[in-house]
């Protein structure tokens, strides 16, 4: 039985607001759902940051490509507006070994075209991600699958190499989003681009890509749930990239909503429109990240001076000028929506956090103890506005205790090729957001991992961690998992390997008469716009 | 044409003035002001330019933060008065290397006419082909951010337009009959050049260093602006105006708006002088 | 005449085809992977099979001279190749993007010249304070860069106003070019102002000079005598400072399309730079450099057109 049914996580959710939340914080109130909409619209547009590199579900592990797949394709489960997983194209999944999944296919769904979906296209879906040319951004989760088989009519049946829990969460993402075979085939497996849009089977179809304006959703009426019938008739996302454009068009309703503004947009937003904003939970961390360099050069941010800047980061004050308030103060390396099972483990572990207070004394004895620093520490970070602040106000706390922090700003296209080549991130210190794709905080602690080591960037490694991730990644008992990762968090916390800043909470802006997208983060993962309507007079 | 003698003669000051005229004097005595103001920065300003304080963010103008604060809380008067060191030391680090390159390019060119005039010449008129600040926002864009990669890169792209009005300048000159005579006299070419053609070209040349000296300001302070020049947290004009730009869809004006000012002030004032003081060649440079 | 113009034309080709060469080498050497962008651009979540396929595929570790005989060739055979980070055919991205810069730069030029013009003409034939306070506000207006401009527009006309669109590009036809007014006056500011002084001083050159001065005696009406003697000969110097303006507008737009958020070939060439998006930066200077080249040319031919003496000389 896959454990992720019977999941809950009210408890650990109020338990965690309670210690995520400092004073100054709590001006905002988290929600899950926005109010209900009260009737039809024709049209709705709605606001994109950027235009997506492609629409294929293989490249959609970033919000922008999946806030509008999880409309158009779907997976085999989805994660609804509480953080709960629902069954969607799978209507079961029995598990009878611990390393073999069986997903049962739903018999009712259909691809835009009328055709039905069958486990044959599933099973293409899924093994697609495991093509090196279909240069999936899923890749890394398929790394222990062995084989992928349909089994009988209507099931799928995924053997793995060794248990991994990550397999199965991963299917209520893109990666488990379900394309027509034959439709793909045809293409060469090429979906994705304006002219070759993918074949799904989602309550909205993807109509057309309009390079460099817009991407048009339709309803879908012959959608096989019949509960989630879009209340618009027209659905079009606009990219609109500059703050300011999007701020103007949000307010004269030119956009009638967006996922997802920068601070700057939302302290616009807020002075014009507070009304419009909503608040959730979200899976977007920002970390400060010190580069541990296992090999070669010395390690210049020490341990003391670590805990020293922990200490003396004011988070409060991160969360109300970098991120106009809607931020909580956090000590948690990990999204706190993804710390989701287990009963009472991981409100404990958040519980022995404490709360994030600025203690300078505390922080300047550390510094001494420290001994003298020979020379500034270099904090690099890509050249994004809120990162830039961000930044600004830790060199402004390193001041304030002695620590001398030089700023390397790099071109933020420098910063992603980072990501590819360490040469290109050798610097002492670095500033990172990490967005995990699933209730599963293994999704997070697996950069300290080999498996997603690209990601780890300040090469943090400690081989009691590596072994109690690999152990949980195998464990399908929540408890036990639970307890797993709970242990790694409180090594990761006292190493300071990460230092976590603040939770970006989502933030969800819409016009005055449109209400319906959940606040919580689950745009990219559940069919929001269906929900999307005219709010009650 | 002005001789050697002419530039280093008495009362040269008072001609320089004669030049100026009205408008010209006020824009020098800015110009120097704003020197004083960049070198006496740290005595002047009235706090801590890097200084945060979250609690007074976008604060209005007051007895201490005379201009008000910025986003972080920053004193924003302070912050110009700052600012004023990278808006002079930049400009004038690009004139330099510019000036320098594009006379040593020139002038080799000149001298030797030829085949190595027709070679300099032709990478001249190639890299002519591509405007100077794309050319430097695309070094500071692939390879590096910051003061000097900025700097380094605007001075390279403004040598093609330096070196070009140099060597015909010098060319000229070169064929005038003294020359000939010094060389008849068995001078060597190098002295020549260094002695007396650089000296009969330098009015002209001093004149076009000077107009380029506010080009220069514009270009680094627009490289600034878009992220690839000066970095946060520097007080730097240019990275003002991008800060200032930021918020002003939360109605908050006067960061950029002071520090727009302060370039077109300094810019203005450049432009006057040089202007001025090309009327006596009589060539538009 | 034909040689002189076959000259040049070939002048042009290897200019482009040796800063095409440089640029390329610049992308070649220049820090970072195209690898990221080819790869979607975000975390690193490849695997080394993904990343060998595709370092295989584009040519990755290919030396600089394959790489650049491969994009070459392609170019000769009419494939410029696709974007990296996009996936989409360069000219088909250019395309979209196009109408903007063109957009920009063309209203830019029209504005500029007409005001510069007017400015200039009423300076030469009005009094002498209303003379200064023109000088004083060209001066000014001629040391604001654009980026200076754009902010001071969107705070009065777009903010405190609201006449204007803040930023953003728009649709439609006439939508686009409503959110273009004020990024063309940032972009075209300096030029106006050159234009106006030029037209000034050439103005009063013409105005000097005797037969116009006869004119005048002649008591021939003043706007004929504006039209018909001074401002068309006055014409020569004003249309080669245009032009040259325009070829500087050309690189100008970079800053005022950043300064906007309007998406032109400008910003998407800082972005693609950063992406290493190589067939977009190829294709992109190739069209910015020859752009320029071209308007430089033009300038070159309207002063044969204009002044008959130049004619004459060439014959």
């Amino acid at each position: 039985m896959t454990a992720y049914r019977s999941e809950r996580l009210s408890v650990a959710a109020l338990a965690m607001s309670a210690t995520l939340m400092s004073a100054q914080a709590q001006d905002i109130r988290l929600e899950g759902r926005t109010p209900a909409a009260a009737g039809p619209l024709e049209r709705v547009v709605w606001a994109l940051p950027v235009e997506p590199a492609s629409l294929d579900p293989a490249q959609a592990n970033e919000f922008v490509i999946a806030q509008v797949l999880a409309n158009a394709c779907e997976s085999l489960f989805v994660l609804d507006p509480d953080f709960k997983i629902q069954n969607w194209l799978a209507t079961s999944v029995s598990q009878p070994d611990l390393t073999t999944y069986v997903y049962e296919i739903r018999k009712n769904a259909t691809f835009w075209d009328g055709t039905p979906v069958t486990p044959q296209d599933v099973a293409f879906s899924l093994a697609r991600h495991m093509d090196p040319a279909t240069k999936s951004r899923w890749g890394r989760y398929f790394a222990n699958v062995e084989a992928i088989t349909v089994e009988g009519d209507h099931g799928v049946k995924v053997r793995l190499k060794q248990p991994d829990v990550m397999f199965h969460a991963v299917m209520a993402t893109s990666a488990g989003a379900v394309v027509k075979k034959a439709h793909a085939e045809a293409a060469q497996n090429a979906i994705g681009t304006p002219q070759i849009l993918p074949m799904c089977s989602g309550p909205f179809k993807l109509a057309a890509w309009n390079i460099g304006s817009s991407i048009q959703l339709v309803r879908n009426d012959s959608h096989w749930n019949a509960a989630l019938k879009p209340l618009s008739a027209r659905f079009e996302f606009k990219f609109v990239t500059d703050t300011a454009a999007q701020v103007n068009g949000l307010l004269t309703g030119e956009l009638q909503g967006m996922y997802g503004p920068t601070g700057n947009a939302i302290a616009g937003l807020k002075k014009a429109d507070e009304k419009g904003l909503h608040y959730g939970r979200s899976f977007s961390n920002y970390n400060l990240i010190p580069n541990q360099r296992p090999t070669g050069a010395p390690l210049v941010v020490s341990d003391k001076i670590r805990q020293a800047l922990s200490l003396a980061i004011d988070r409060a004050a991160v969360a109300k000028s970098v991120f106009a308030g809607a931020a909580l103060p956090t000590l948690s390396p990990a999204p706190s929506a993804s710390l989701s099972y287990g009963g009472d483990v991981f409100p404990q572990a958040l519980a022995r956090l404490g709360t994030p207070k600025v203690d300078l004394e505390a922080a300047k004895a550390l510094v001494a103890q420290a001994g003298p620093i020979s020379q500034p520490i270099v904090l690099a970070y890509g050249a994004r506005s809120d990162y830039q602040l961000l930044a600004t106000l830790i060199q402004d706390a390193g001041r304030k205790i002695g620590v001398p922090i030089e700023l390397k700003s790099v071109p933020y296209g420098q910063y992603v090729a980072g990501f590819f080549d360490a040469k290109l991130r050798d610097y002492d210190m670095l500033m990172m957001t990490k967005n995990v794709n699933m209730t599963e905080p293994l999704d997070f602690y697996s950069v300290f991992t080999p498996s997603f080591d690209a990601l780890n960037f300040g090469r943090y490694q400690n081989k009691e961690v590596i072994d109690a991730l690999a152990k949980a990644r195998a464990e399908t008992d929540p408890a036990a998992r639970a307890r797993l990762i709970a242990s790694v968090q409180d090594i990761i916390v006292s190493d300071k390997a990460w230092i976590p800043l603040v939770e970006f909470t989502n933030t969800v802006y819409m016009h005055r008469g449109i209400t319906g997208a959940p606040a919580s983060y689950v745009f990219p993962y559940y069919p929001w716009a269906t929900g999307v309507g005219a709010a009650a007079k | 044409m002005q001789t050697a003698e002419a530039i280093t003669g008495p009362g040269r000051l008072a001609r320089i003035l004669e030049q100026l005229g009205v408008a010209g004097t006020l824009a020098l005595l800015l110009m120097a002001g704003v020197c004083l103001v960049a070198i006496f920065a740290p005595w002047i300003a009235p706090h801590d330019p890097l200084e945060v304080d979250i609690a007074n963010a976008f604060g209005p103008p007051s007895a201490t933060n005379l201009l008000g604060t910025d986003t972080l809380g920053r004193d924003i008067l302070s912050r110009l008065i700052w600012g004023s060191r990278t808006a002079l030391l930049g400009p004038l680090a690009i004139v330099a290397l510019s000036g320098s390159l594009a006379a040593v390019i020139a002038l080799t060119a000149a001298w030797k006419r030829g085949w190595v005039d027709m070679v300099i010449s032709r990478i001249i008129d190639i890299q002519f082909a591509f405007p100077a600040i794309l050319l430097a926002l695309l070094v500071a864009a692939a390879f590096s951010s910051g003061f000097w990669p900025a700097v380094v890169a605007l001075a390279l792209a403004s040598v093609p337009h330096k070196a070009r009005l140099l060597r015909s300048e010098a060319l000229r000159e070169r064929a005038q009959p003294y020359i000939e005579a010094l060389e008849v006299q068995g001078m060597s070419g190098p002295s020549i050049t260094v002695r007396h053609l650089f000296p009969a070209v330098w009015p002209l040349f001093s004149t076009q260093l000077i107009l380029s000296f506010g080009y220069a300001t514009i270009e680094l302070a627009a490289i600034s602006f878009i992220g690839l020049g000066i970095q946060a947290p520097t007080p730097d004009w240019g990275l003002m105006v991008a800060q200032g730009q930021a918020t002003l869809i939360q109605g908050e004006f006067r960061e950029a708006l002071s520090a727009g000012i302060c370039i077109v002030a300094v810019v203005t004032a450049v432009t006057i002088i040089g202007d001025r003081l090309s009327h006596n060649h009589g060539r538009s440079i | 005449m034909t040689r002189a113009i076959a000259f040049r034309t070939l002048s042009v080709a290897s200019t482009l085809l040796v800063s095409s060469f440089i640029i390329f080498a610049a992308m070649h050497y220049s820090p970072g992977s195209s690898l990221a962008f080819i790869l979607g651009g975000g975390e690193n979540t490849a695997t080394p099979e993904q990343i060998a396929l595709v370092e295989a595929q584009f040519g990755l570790k290919d030396p600089l001279l394959l790489r650049y005989w491969h994009w070459i060739s392609g170019v000769f055979t009419g494939d410029w190749g696709r974007s990296y980070a996009l996936r989409e055919d360069v000219w088909r991205l250019l395309g979209s993007r196009l109408p903007t810069t063109l957009g920009l730069i063309g209203l830019a030029c029209t504005l500029s010249i007409a005001f510069g013009v007017a400015v200039g003409v009423l300076a030469s034939i009005a009094g002498r304070a209303a003379g200064i306070a023109i000088t004083i506000v060209t001066t000014i207006g001629f040391a604001t860069p654009g980026f200076v401009a754009a902010i001071i527009l969107v705070s009065i006309f777009a903010v405190k106003l609201g006449w204007f669109p803040a930023l953003g590009s728009g649709d439609g036809f006439a939508n686009s070019l409503w959110h273009l007014v004020l990024p063309s006056i940032a972009l075209g500011l300096t030029t106006s102002c050159v234009i106006a002084r030029i037209t000034r001083v050439a103005m009063a050159a013409e105005l000097g000079r005797e037969h116009v001065q006869t004119a005048i005696i002649r008591g021939v009406p003043k706007h004929l005598i504006l039209w018909r003697h001074v401002l068309r000969n006055a014409l020569i110097p004003i249309v080669t400072v245009s032009g040259i303006s325009a070829a500087t507008m050309v690189a100008g737009t970079v800053v005022i399309e950043f300064a906007f958020g309007l998406h032109g070939i400008g910003t998407l060439l800082i972005q693609a730079v950063q992406q290493k998006d190589v067939p977009v930066v190829q294709a992109i200077s190739i069209v910015l450099v020859g752009a320029y080249v071209l308007v430089n040319f033009v300038v070159d031919l309207l002063y044969l057109l204009i002044d008959p003496r130049v004619r004459l000389a060439n014959r």
